[in-house]
C-alpha cells in the first residue's frame, strides 16, 4: 500500500468542505449567472439532485472495488490497456487543475490585493507551500483541514449575514424570465464545479477508515456545501444585480468590501481574501497529493515521495502556460471545462460500473471469486 | 541565465533525493523521478521566460467542440 496514513470520516468531510468552498465563492457566481442571469439561484438549486447523483455514482463505484483507489480500480476494471489510457486521462485532469488553482489564487491575488508583484513570484510561493505540504502527508493535510475549516465557515457565514442587509429582492425579478433552456445550463454548471471536481474522493476513499455513516455522511456534507454556494450565489445576485455578477469575476469579493456595519466595519475584504487563499490551498493541495499518488499507482512505484518536488515544479511551469490570460480560462474555456468536469466525474464512472455490473452478470464466478478474495 | 539557474534546481533537487534511492535501489523511481524533473525543467524555463506556447487546454477545445456544437443543436 503506497499510503499507509488513515483519514476519518470527520477529516473527509471537512477535505470535501473546503474542496467544494476552495476557488468556487469566486468564480462560481459569474459563470452561473452568464447562463441563467437572475435565475441563477434557481439553477442552482435544480443541479443539487443532478449532483447528488454523481456523487452516488462514484461512492458506488468505490463499492464496487472496495479498497482500490481510482486508478487502481481503473486497471482492475478496464484491463491493462484501456484502464493504461483512462488513468493518464484522469492523471492529465488532476495535474491541469492543481496548475488551474495555482493560477487562479495566483491571478487573483495579483490583480486586486498585491497588484505590482509578478504573476511567477506568487506561483511559486504557492507551489513550494503545496510541496511542503503534500510532503508531509495526507493526515497531516486533512488535520490542518480540520483546524482551519471553523476561521472559513465563520468568514463565510460573516460575509452573507453582514450583506443580507444591501439585498435588494427586486433584482431577482422577472423570476424563471430566462426561460427553461437557460436553467438547465447553469443547472450542469452546478453539476460540473461543485461536485464535479469531487473525483478526487475516489482517490482518498481507500484511506478512509471504515465507519458505517461514511456514506451518508458524504452526501450530507455535498448538499450542505452546494447550499452554500447557492445562497451566496442568490446574495450576489440579490446585492450586485445579475449584469455585475455576471462580469465581474470575483464576485464575492466585491460582495466583501462592500460589507459597511454602522460605517465602522469596513473593507474587510482582505480578511476575506486570506480566508479563500485557504480553502483554494486546500484544493490545490489534494489534487496535488491526488496526481502524486495516482502516478505513483499508475507506474507502480514503491513510495509516491520522490516524485513530489518534481511535480512541483511541472506544475509551476503549466500555471504559467495553460492560459495566456485571465479572459482564456474565464469565458473561453469555461464551456469546454463543463464538459470535461462532467465527463470525468459522471460519464466514465457511470461507464466503469456499467462495465462491473456486466462483467458480474456475465463473467459468471471466476470474476466473483477474483473480487471477492482482494477485499 | 534562467535555464542555468532550473537546470541548477533540478539537480540539486535529483541529488537530494538519489542518496536515499540508491541505497534502497529504487531504480524504477529513479527514472520516474527523472523523467518528472525534465518535464519540469522544460516547462519552468518556458514558464519563466513567458514563451508563448499554445495552451494544453486547446486539446479540450478540440475534443469537446463537436460536443458542444451537437447540443446546440439538440436545443435551438
Amino acid at each position: 500500500m503506497l499510503e499507509k496514513g488513515r483519514i476519518t470520516v470527520r477529516q473527509l468531510i471537512v477535505l470535501i468542505l473546503l474542496t467544494q468552498i476552495g476557488d468556487l465563492i469566486l468564480v462560481y457566481p459569474a459563470v452561473i449567472t452568464s447562463y441563467a442571469h437572475q435565475d441563477a439561484w434557481i439553477s442552482s438549486l435544480i443541479g443539487i439532485p443532478f449532483g447528488l447523483l454523481t456523487i452516488w455514482i462514484i461512492l458506488r463505484v468505490y463499492k464496487m472495488q472496495p479498497g482500490k483507489s481510482l486508478i487502481e480500480g481503473l486497471f482492475s476494471g478496464l484491463g491493462k490497456w484501456l484502464g493504461a489510457l483512462v488513468s493518464i486521462w484522469y492523471l492529465f485532469y488532476f495535474l491541469i487543475l492543481t496548475a488551474t488553482v495555482t493560477r487562479e489564487a495566483g491571478d487573483f491575488l495579483t490583480t486586486q490585493i498585491i497588484i505590482n508583484t509578478p504573476l511567477r513570484i506568487v506561483h511559486l510561493l504557492f507551489v513550494l507551500i503545496l510541496i511542503w505540504a503534500v510532503s508531509h502527508g495526507i493526515e497531516s493535510l486533512a488535520r490542518s483541514g480540520e483546524l482551519f475549516l471553523p476561521l472559513v465557515a465563520l468568514f463565510v457565514l460573516f460575509l452573507i449575514v453582514f450583506i443580507i442587509p444591501q439585498g435588494d429582492p427586486d433584482r431577482l425579478r422577472p423570476v424563471f424570465g430566462t426561460g427553461l433552456e437557460a436553467i438547465i445550463q447553469g443547472a450542469t454548471v452546478t453539476v460540473a464545479y461543485p461536485f464535479g471536481e469531487l473525483t478526487a474522493l475516489l482517490m482518498l476513499l481507500p484511506n478512509t477508515v471504515q465507519q458505517r455513516h461514511r456514506d451518508k455522511d458524504i452526501l450530507i456534507t455535498v448538499v450542505i456545501g452546494s447550499l452554500l454556494l447557492s445562497t451566496i450565489v442568490l446574495i450576489s445576485i440579490m446585492v450586485l444585480g445579475p449584469f455585475f455578477t455576471q462580469h465581474n469575476i470575483y464576485a464575492s469579493f466585491i460582495l466583501a468590501q462592500r460589507i459597511s456595519i454602522g460605517n465602522f466595519l469596513e473593507r474587510i475584504e482582505a480578511m476575506m481574501a486570506t480566508v479563500w487563499i485557504f480553502s483554494t490551498f486546500f484544493k490545490g493541495a489534494l489534487y496535488f497529493y491526488c496526481f502524486v499518488l495516482g502516478a505513483s499507482q499508475f507506474l507502480k512505484l514503491r513510495s509516491y515521495k520522490p516524485l513530489i518536488l518534481p511535480t512541483g515544479m511541472i506544475v509551476f511551469g503549466l500555471a504559467t502556460i495553460i492560459a495566456p490570460n485571465i479572459t482564456y480560462y474565464i469565458s473561453t474555456i469555461v464551456y469546454y471545462w463543463i464538459d470535461w468536469d462532467i465527463t470525468c466525474s459522471t460519464v466514465i464512472p457511470l461507464f466503469l460500473l456499467m462495465v462491473y455490473y456486466f462483467r458480474s452478470k456475465w463473467g459468471g464466478n471466476r470474476l466473483q471469486n477474483a473480487n471477492s478474495s482482494s477485499d | 541565465m534562467v535555464v542555468f539557474f532550473v537546470v541548477l534546481t533540478a539537480v540539486a533537487i535529483g541529488a537530494s533525493q538519489a542518496p536515499m534511492m540508491l541505497r534502497n535501489r529504487w531504480f524504477r523511481e529513479m527514472a520516474a523521478s527523472a523523467l518528472f524533473l525534465i518535464a519540469g525543467s522544460i516547462l519552468s524555463v518556458i514558464a519563466w521566460k513567458m514563451i508563448s506556447v499554445p495552451s494544453p487546454l486547446n486539446i479540450l477545445i478540440t475534443i469537446y467542440k463537436p460536443v458542444n456544437n451537437f447540443f446546440k443543436l439538440l436545443f435551438s
